[in-house]
């Protein structure tokens, strides 16, 4: 009789850890489940850019956002105010197969397309916080295309990462993630530069679920060193619209 | 070069195209379809060699009428009023300019772009040798503003993402002459992108 119990419990325990094993995340899966928050395959978002200097100057822009995803990930970002940097355009192509991102920056007033490639994708986006880098990011590419991430701590509703930069473009040493265990979505998001001193804070909040994708609705990229910030909000969300795949074309960015 | 009979057919062909414009502006005007912007700056610089102040106030105003949805013309003109102050003198100039004036055409593979505009070739700002057709004001207050437009027509061939052939035939800003030039270029090939072009005439 005590042998039979003794089996038992040895058993219930041996299943219990394998249970147990099953269930503890890792850095790579937590970087899934972030994927995983949104299954669409196009998206078009109307959204709204506050620049803040460090001063506390404030100037506001409105862009349309458009994405679709496909062998070739295609992202398109179009301001449409104010007057003066109306019609700029970036286009994103990421050809994951072949490990080739190309960037294309539209100036109205040059009415050229310029390519941007090596140490200019960590340049600052017209103006703003974000970099060329920064914005494959946020424009709704996989984090794990870029890093490779190693969970620090884990709490009851968030997950703590520690994030390595995989892409030899990306200019910072190395990023520190918050995750929320209830939405799988970053809440904040933490850059350190090459002489590993905090240099970025982002913050996403207002968290929405539409159409079973949930997203941040806004977005602070704070820079630390400047004292400036750059605020995103998402103002309409569109989930898997058609989407003509010639509107992701240099042609497309001159054409007025 | 062609023969100077030629040179007239283009510049009244051109001609004719922008009597259109301005006619179908007149008679299809509506604001739905349309779109305009305007800026106003002023500034106040000191001429060293003449020992004089100069006050410009600089008013640019472009707009946008789509005719179709692959056919449209765009307007940009300039009113300019300069104030020159020396000693107890003042003297007052009042100057237009229509900058840029041309229709755009759009077929499925072809963009066709006619009239007076910038040819924008190469990515480069400031300094940028493959700027064959329009000339440069080195004292132009806003980089931005500094290059000259001229009229000509444009077409862009389109066969795919990775290929543009551009061709341009131009009139030479300066002297009674034809420009042409056809630029081939090559997206995406190996994280590059190349281009070559051929000019014929007089540089600038």
């Amino acid at each position: 009789m005590l042998k039979k119990i003794t089996v038992i419990l040895l058993i219930s325990f041996f299943v219990i850890s394998q249970f147990s094993l099953a269930q503890k995340l890792d850095g790579e899966q937590v970087l899934k489940n972030l994927e995983a928050s949104r299954q669409s395959k196009s998206h078009q978002m109307e959204m709204e850019m506050d620049l803040y200097s460090s001063s506390g100057d404030m100037r506001s822009r409105r862009l349309n956002n458009y994405r679709l995803e496909g062998e070739i990930e295609r992202s398109l970002m179009r301001f449409t105010e104010p007057a003066d940097i109306k019609d700029t355009a970036f286009l994103l192509l990421d050809d994951q197969a072949n490990n080739q991102e190309d960037m294309y920056l539209y100036l109205l007033a040059l009415d050229s397309v310029r390519k941007i490639s090596g140490s200019q994708k960590n340049g600052d986006f017209v103006g703003s916080d974000l970099t060329y880098n920064d914005l494959s990011i946020f424009s709704g590419a996989n984090f794990s295309d870029n890093y490779q991430a190693e969970i620090i701590s884990e709490a009851e509703k968030i997950i703590e990462l520690q994030l390595t930069i995989t892409d030899s473009d990306i200019d910072y040493s190395y990023g520190k993630m918050w995750v929320r265990k209830d939405f799988w979505l970053a809440e904040k998001i933490e850059y350190y530069d090459q002489q590993e001193k905090l240099l970025k804070i982002v913050t996403l909040s207002d968290f929405d679920e539409i159409d079973g994708n949930r997203l941040a609705r806004r977005i602070e990229v704070e820079n630390v060193q400047k004292g400036s910030r750059t605020i995103l909000k998402m103002l309409k969300v569109d989930f898997n619209p058609e989407l003509d795949s010639n509107i992701f074309t240099t042609r497309y960015l001159q054409r007025q | 070069m062609l023969k100077l009979k030629q040179q007239k057919n283009i510049t009244v062909t051109i001609s004719i195209l922008a009597l259109i414009l301005i006619l179908s502006f007149l008679f299809t005007f509506k604001l739905a379809a349309a779109s305009y912007s305007g800026e106003l700056s002023t500034s106040l610089i000191y001429e060293q060699e003449a020992e004089r102040w100069q006050d410009q106030s600089y008013l640019e105003l472009d707009y946008q009428h789509d005719l179709s949805i692959d056919f449209n013309y765009y307007l940009k003109g300039a009113l300019a009023l300069e104030s020159y102050y020396q000693q107890n003198q003042k003297e007052r100039e009042f100057d237009f300019k229509l900058k840029e004036a041309y229709l755009n055409y759009y077929t499925d593979k072809i963009d066709w772009r006619l009239g007076k505009q910038n040819f924008s070739w190469g990515s480069s700002f400031k300094i940028n040798p493959l700027n064959y057709f329009n000339p440069v004001d080195q004292g132009a207050i806003d980089p931005f503003q500094s290059r000259q437009a001229v009229a000509g027509i444009r077409a862009a061939y389109y066969p795919n993402f990775n290929w543009q052939l551009t061709g341009v035939l131009t009139q030479h800003a300066e002297i009674d002459e034809l420009q042409s030039a056809v630029q081939l270029i090559r997206r995406r090939w190996q994280g590059y992108d190349l281009a070559a072009s051929v000019f014929s005439g007089n540089s600038l």
